[in-house]
């Protein structure tokens, strides 16, 4: 912690003095690489209205290695499993050091817009999707309310 | 930033920043951090910004670590710079790492010298296309498991390029740009089994697992998944476990007939008879191509031929059954997991030539 690099302490700042909206993280006390995130479902989405926990960890080689991101909430998406992995371009071959957590976390909450079941992580979920879409709507809805509703 | 650099897309950064970025950035080429753009030549030092920055640096002064920092950052890109080894040579001493069609090794292509890691441990020749994962342990799975469903492909196309690639590769690969490399590699087909490796273990991740971490931990969710029925409302219908192999047989048809055909009619849960099937049929050309292959390959590996019988004896009568599950497979099968197991443990032998314990 002694060496947090500049970038990180920048990017820390500008979160919590200029939060993105409806995307929050908080860099837990004792380690400043770990940021306890919450991000709001986006609107028109099935995740609507609910708020999801996520954890985000800065690796020893950040920038040049991507934040390891992973849902804590349970959610219903093809995309992510039940463990809360997370398939995302930008977490794995497509990171770049330009990018910075803000950025990531976006990405994410893009992702629950934007469900992609052609390019699975949850297999069973991303079936659903693709076979009856309007089921798996509605499940990621119910899912939203169980896990995610803001108290 | 006290030594700005221009990449050929325009973009401005730090010297030692960018040249950190393209060390550890494992894809098959190098791109911009900004655009990616793919960068082919190496970016050039910015003098114009630079003197703009020497101007606010003396008006804003800087404090002794900072000027410190500075010294240090100009000198290194002037040793660099001098010694011709600007952004650690990613431009100029880079290598593909090329999979021995014989033993299943990773080779640098500059010099047949075994890889493991990144860098060459002969001619230090950065590789390309060696992906971080392979270091990490689980990977002795993935490696086998890919490069087996990798030659069986290749096999089936009647392809006999590996031991082209490496010919091809011997001295003119110091002068090509990392660019051509990649470009080949994107273009040819089967342009080196390591990259076909890469693609395919991408591919696999992605739709099975979906992330680094092993199979293991994708089957304990989906275990964990039996257990939560109530939650994911899982159908028990057999024919549900179709659904992700055609999945994965529309993304993957590039692995030629032989993996379609084995992974038809197959649920997930059986994909160990299908590295099986997999592992016989490279078993069979291994025994069939090794005379002529071992007898014209000339790179060293010291007594590997010597040793490979008493080797696969000694698995198959201490170990061979180990990796069995028993249950699901007859005696042909374990017949064949026995030839996986030997396969796998030669492999490794020369691979990770420590972890073996004989």
């Amino acid at each position: 912690m002694a060496s947090l690099p500049k970038r990180i302490i920048k990017e820390t700042e500008r979160l919590v003095s200029d939060p993105v909206p409806g995307i929050t993280a908080i860099p837990h006390e004792e380690n400043l690489r770990y940021f306890q995130v919450t991000v709001e479902g986006p609107e028109q989405s099935p995740y609507e209205n609910g708020v999801f926990n996520l954890e985000l960890f800065l690796p020893d080689d950040y920038p040049m290695e991507a934040p390891k991101v992973r849902f804590l909430t349970k959610i219903y998406h093809p995309n992510i499993d039940r463990l809360g992995r997370i398939c995302l371009d930008v977490l794995k071959n497509n990171w770049s050091p330009a990018l910075q957590i803000r950025t990531v976390l976006l990405s994410v909450q893009a992702l629950l817009a934007s469900p992609n079941p052609n390019d699975p992580l949850a297999n069973d979920v991303a079936e659903e999707w693709l076979q009856n879409e309007d089921n798996a709507i509605a499940k990621a809805r119910e899912w939203t309310n169980m896990y995610a509703s803001k108290q | 930033m006290y030594v700005p650099v221009m990449t050929t897309c325009g973009h401005n950064y730090c010297y030692d920043c960018l040249s950190n970025w393209l060390v550890s950035n494992n894809a098959n080429e190098l791109t911009c951090p900004q655009c990616r753009t793919p960068l082919k030549d190496a970016p050039s030092l910015n003098s114009a910004l630079q003197e703009l920055l020497n101007t606010v640096i003396e008006i804003c002064g800087l404090n002794d670590t900072h000027d410190l920092l500075r010294g240090q950052s100009i000198t290194q890109y002037k040793e660099d710079y001098e010694n011709e080894t600007l952004f650690k040579n990613v431009f100029k001493n880079t290598a593909v790492a090329v999979v021995d069609d014989d033993d299943g090794v990773a080779r640098c292509s500059n010099c047949h010298w075994e890889v493991e890691g990144d860098v060459c441990p002969h001619c230090s020749a950065r590789m390309r296309n060696r992906s971080r994962e392979y270091d990490e342990d689980e990977d002795e799975e993935a490696l086998s498991d890919t490069s087996e469903h990798d030659l069986a492909t290749l096999r089936s196309h009647g392809h006999h390029t590996l031991p082209g690639e490496s010919d091809e590769s011997d001295s003119d690969y110091d002068s090509e740009e990392p660019s051509s490399h990649a470009a080949r590699h994107r273009f040819a087909p089967f342009g080196s089994a390591r990259d076909i490796l890469n693609r395919i273990n991408a591919q696999d991740r992605r739709h099975i697992s979906g992330d680094e971490d092993d199979m293991g931990s994708d089957l304990d969710s989906f275990i964990d998944d039996d257990d939560q029925d109530d939650l994911h409302s899982r159908r028990t219908d057999p024919n549900e476990y179709d659904d992700p192999s055609s999945i994965r047989k529309g993304k993957t048809t590039s692995h030629g007939p032989i993996l379609l055909s084995s992974s038809e009619d197959e649920d997930e849960s059986e994909g160990d008879e299908e590295h099986i099937r997999l592992t016989q049929e490279f078993e069979n050309s291994v025994r069939n191509s090794h005379p002529e292959v071992g007898g014209s390959d000339d790179i060293d590996e010291e007594g590997e031929e010597e040793e490979e019988e008493p080797n696969s004896d000694y698995w198959e009568h201490h170990d061979g059954g180990g990796f069995v599950s028993g249950d699901s497979l007859d005696m042909e099968d374990i017949d064949r997991a026995q030839r996986k197991t030997m396969a796998k443990k030669r492999r490794f032998r020369v691979v990770d030539d420590t972890d073996d314990e004989e």
